[in-house]
């Protein structure tokens, strides 16, 4: 498992990040465009506990706002965990697809 | 369904820091549609981690803080015990060991006080971050809650200051280290 805590590809915690990746956004806004991207419909308690984590952990940060929907962005070693976490992934897939003949490389 | 009903299930201080976000989360959700039973269910299911994971995980700022309060706790007690356990004063050839014990509590207080100032000192900027955040509408109630007991504990200090240089020297030794651990809570 990465040390970021990130490891399965539906994982709140890194689709949040994913989200994120492209700029900051609320969570009326994260839940729409993770649902939009992976097909994941997170619910309020889910996507708000894993905010939490992130935060925690130093990934995700809160932007200042006047309005009751804070929006977040993504830290630099919130990044630096997405990258690791994707490359995992990727390597993971690579192999399997190579493995069952469908990835040409 | 009142959604701040929901909120009940999260633990307070997470409902100060999320509650609003969640809220707003809540009723864009609602305005959109689609079942409520669902979105009460992740609403409470979400309430239950939390508090599970609050439970399995107390920060290590709580953990200082509930440390360093037994740790004045402690100090006091003894502070206050001690020269009552030798009467008004202590018995002869004891007078330098009580002193000297009162000094070293003092001392011990002195260093958990400058521990206390310095993690104040260290908290500043990210209060200042909080604030500027708009942070203040969340903690007013519980600066209120502090100011409302500061005002009767200045007011016993002011007390203890007033008749502690009446007493004579081993309940005036008392009353010092007294002021000095209540002054430092």
């Amino acid at each position: 498992m990465a040390p970021s805590g990130l490891r399965r590809p539906n994982d709140p915690p890194l689709l949040i990040l994913v989200s994120l990746a492209d700029g900051p956004k609320h969570g009326h806004a994260l839940a729409k465009d993770i649902e939009d991207f992976a097909g994941v419909r997170l619910g309020p308690g889910a996507l708000y506990g894993a905010i939490t984590r992130l935060v925690e952990r130093g990934l995700i940060e809160p932007l200042g706002s006047d309005d009751r929907r804070r929006p977040y962005r993504i830290t630099p070693p919130g990044s630096a965990a997405l990258a690791e976490a994707l490359a995992d992934m990727r390597r993971v897939a690579r192999a399997g697809l190579t493995r069952l003949g469908l990835d040409p490389a | 369904m009142k959604a701040a009903n929901l909120l009940r299930w999260y633990p307070r201080a997470w409902r100060d820091q999320y509650g609003e976000e969640l809220l707003a989360l809540i009723q864009d959700t609602l305005d959109e549609g689609g079942p409520t039973w669902r979105l009460r269910f992740s609403v409470i299911w979400g309430g239950l981690r939390e508090r599970a994971h609050q439970a399995r995980n107390p920060s290590r700022a709580r953990l200082v803080l509930v440390s360093r309060w037994l740790t004045f706790i402690l100090v006091g007690s003894i502070g206050v015990l001690l020269p009552q356990a030798f009467g008004t004063s202590p018995p002869p050839g004891r007078a330098g060991y009580v002193t000297a014990a009162l000094v070293v509590l003092a001392i011990v207080v002195a260093f958990i006080f400058a521990a206390v100032l310095a993690g104040g000192v260290a908290a500043v900027p990210t209060l200042v971050r909080f604030l500027r955040a708009g942070g203040w509408p969340k903690i007013r109630r519980r600066v209120a809650w502090a100011a409302g007991v500061t005002v009767p504990a200045a007011a016993g200090l002011t007390y203890l200051v007033l008749t502690s240089s009446s007493q004579p020297l081993a309940q005036h030794s008392t009353s010092v280290t007294d002021l000095v651990v209540f002054g430092t809570t």
